[in-house]
């Protein structure tokens, strides 16, 4: 049952890791423009 | 066009009119709900697979990672297959624009991702079931050809050259790459493999009841996980081009300034 846990965690972990980077990485991006600019 | 001034480094926000707000980012309505909907699906997906859906007679508790492993293999071919897709769009004359080739990176990278936790997943599997992190197995070897050879891609798109150039380069290179997707995926039909065999694509599912319930939920959650995330990453490199164009823009003219000036 370890190895289904650790499965499980890595995918979480890195689903996470991964979501946080992006959204970050848009956050700091669109505060350069003006939220209409946006074009969403 | 209201910013005027060259951002120093990515991520600053230029002066003037353009200050940054609170509510600025890639996010909207849509996006949110895509985001509960992905987190609630893959809670349930967690709790059966992990509570609800029984051991297997063969592979004992280790069937439980069946509920992630193919899930994410499947979401990074899909989006290696959109990240070509789009690459086509690009290349084709009548079709070309900015956008095809935005698509075509944030689909890569997001099927990189997938794809690199597709062979973690399923090193751990193979550790729990054969004994081994890894083994030259087909199917496995050319699951990491694979992300090896999108991560090339990934490289490519940061290379020198124009805007264009790199797109014309980048595409080549994920029309090439996503060949290797329909050979990965009948790697254990073609081949004699360690790997097990399709367990839903046959004309007898291999499993029943909560198990194959299960599964089939893990696809639905992890297809909305990677479309939510193939929806942001899509608009952080729409914004990363228009900032590359803004700077270099403002970058020119204060170059035309200092040169008037002389």
């Amino acid at each position: 049952m370890s190895y289904v846990w650790m499965g499980y965690a890595v995918t979480a972990v890195g689903l996470a890791l991964y979501a946080v980077r992006t959204v970050r990485r848009g956050r700091q991006l669109a505060r350069s423009f003006p939220p209409e600019e946006h074009g969403w | 066009m209201t910013t005027t001034t060259a951002p120093a480094t990515v991520g600053t926000p230029p002066a003037g009119p353009a200050a940054p707000t609170a509510r600025s980012s890639t996010g909207d309505r849509t996006t949110r709900l895509l985001g509960v909907a992905a987190l609630a699906l893959l809670a349930a997906t967690a709790w059966l697979g992990l509570v609800v859906s029984p051991p297997d007679v063969t592979q004992g508790q280790l069937v439980r990672l069946i509920y992630v492993h193919p899930a994410l293999a499947t979401c990074c071919y899909l989006a290696f297959g959109l990240c070509a897709l789009a690459s086509a769009a690009w290349l084709w004359p009548t079709t070309r624009a900015r956008r095809w080739d935005a698509l075509a990176g944030a689909a890569g990278e997001v099927g990189v991702v997938l794809c690199g936790l597709t062979l973690a997943t399923g090193s751990i599997w193979g550790r729990g079931s054969w004994g081994v992190w890894w083994t030259w197995d087909a199917r496995l070897t050319l699951t990491a050809l694979l992300f090896a050879v999108f991560v090339g891609y990934l490289g490519l798109r940061r290379t020198g050259g124009t805007s264009e150039a790199r797109a014309r380069r980048a595409a080549v290179a994920a029309l090439l790459g996503a060949a290797v997707v329909p050979l990965d995926h009948e790697a254990t039909n073609w081949w004699r493999t360690l790997h097990q065999g399709n367990t839903l694509l046959t004309s007898s599912p291999h499993i029943h009841g909560w198990q194959l319930l299960t599964m089939a939920l893990s696809f639905v959650a992890f297809v909305v996980t990677g479309a939510w995330l193939l929806v942001h990453r899509y608009r952080v490199e729409l914004l990363e081009d228009r900032y590359e164009t803004d700077g270099l823009r403002a970058a020119l003219a204060a170059r035309r300034a200092e040169g008037s000036a002389r």
